[in-house]
């Protein structure tokens, strides 16, 4: 089982990965709305990108997304009548490495290809990487368990 | 809650040979990890610098071409073309335009054209002028441009990176003889190309011109993507001495 601090952490930096995922959600959906950047960085310029978006959709809603799929996971995985199921652990730490693994490609196009940096996004980033560290150990655990479960 | 896989049952499922993918959770987790990452991979790919498909450009026979000029020296007009390789309307001239003027007008031996590079649309448009330098340094300016040109995206949105530059100049390679990739990446990656970039710029913004594409006919400017029809007038005065 995870430990308190580590649960604390992981559901307060869900929260605010949602927090900062909607701001960015508002940005590419409200045409008229600038992001507000305090001086870092170039959001607009990412955001303005042909990289915003995937088809029709912009990728902060995808983002979004994740952090609401974390957000319930966490729940499930911690109350109601799936409380305790590992398979809810496995699929935190996955969809939170995907997560990862995405961020760690936009930050690539930030960089190398737009040039220019989304403050915001570095933040979702790094939360989104805090959170699968945080869900490391669980994941552990409950892959021993299934792996037991099959054993038996 | 932890039921950690006891070390002793590990060793005798090594020691019998069943360490099997159940050992890591089976199914269940590895196949929603393998699931992720077809997702992300996914992702990526529809995401990718470069991803669209490349437009259509004509090009003419274009005989007598000698870096950024085509047609003949002592031709009685002279057509400078101030251009941008990331600007829409630079691209929709040369899809709609440019072609008819080559075969009209530049084989005939009429019109030399020469294209210059008004690079103000960013690190794309100078990465992209440069490109086109260094095809120049092998004979191969117009086939660049046309290259470039087709694979047009949004600015400054890596579509000119390095990378898919050098990529380009495969394409090139494949119509060209004798066109030396090797040699055009040295050149692209020393930015060596960068200055005439800048300064054929500056030239034209001095000489007034503020945006793209910007044509002089003998001097006479004409602003804009316009069709033949204008430059077919344009042509005619000018060779009137109007």
């Amino acid at each position: 089982m995870l430990s308190l601090t580590r649960q604390r952490a992981l559901m307060l930096l869900i929260l605010i990965g949602i927090g900062v995922a909607t701001y960015l959600v508002y940005v590419a959906l409200d045409a008229s709305a600038e992001p507000y950047c305090s001086g870092i960085g170039d959001c607009h310029a990412v955001q303005s990108s042909e990289y915003a978006k995937i088809g029709p959709v912009p990728v902060a809603v995808f983002g979004l997304l994740m952090y609401l799929g974390l957000l319930v996971l966490f729940a499930a995985s911690n109350v109601g009548p799936l409380k305790g199921k590992p398979l809810l652990r496995v699929w935190l730490t996955v969809l939170a490495g995907s997560g990862v693994l995405y961020s760690a490609y936009l930050t690539y196009l930030e960089l190398e290809v737009i040039h220019a940096i989304c403050v915001y996004c570095v933040i979702s980033a790094s939360i989104v990487t805090a959170i699968f560290a945080l869900s490391l150990p669980g994941f552990a655990a409950a892959r021993r368990e299934i792996a037991a479960a099959a054993e038996e | 809650m932890s039921q950690r896989q006891p070390f002793e049952a590990t060793k005798t499922a090594i020691g019998r040979g069943r360490y099997t993918l159940n050992q890591w959770g089976g199914l269940p987790v590895l196949g929603s990890v393998a699931v992720a990452l077809a997702v992300v991979i996914a992702m990526v790919w529809v995401n990718r610098p470069g991803g669209g498909e490349p437009v259509a450009i004509q090009s003419g026979a274009r005989t007598q071409v000698s870096g950024r000029t085509q047609g003949d020296p002592k031709a009685p007009v002279k057509i400078v073309e101030y251009s941008d390789f990331q600007c829409p309307f630079c691209q929709k001239w040369v899809i709609e335009t440019a072609h008819a003027l080559e075969q009209e007008f530049v084989e005939s031996g009429q019109v030399l054209l020469e294209y210059r590079y008004f690079a103000f649309l960013g690190e794309g448009s100078k990465k992209a002028a440069e490109a086109a330098e260094c095809a120049a340094d092998q004979n191969a300016f117009w086939p660049m441009h046309d290259v470039i040109y087709s694979h047009q995206g949004a600015e400054n949105s890596g579509v000119y990176s390095a990378g898919n530059l050098k990529k380009y100049a495969r394409e090139v390679a494949a119509k060209v003889d004798g066109f030396d990739t090797g040699k055009f990446n040295s050149c692209l990656d020393s930015g060596s190309k960068r200055q005439i970039v800048e300064t054929l710029t500056q030239q034209a913004s001095a000489a007034g011109v503020s945006s793209t594409p910007t044509f002089t006919v003998n001097g006479q400017a004409i602003v804009g993507a316009q069709p033949i029809d204008v430059f077919r007038a344009a042509i005619e005065r000018a060779k009137s001495g109007k």
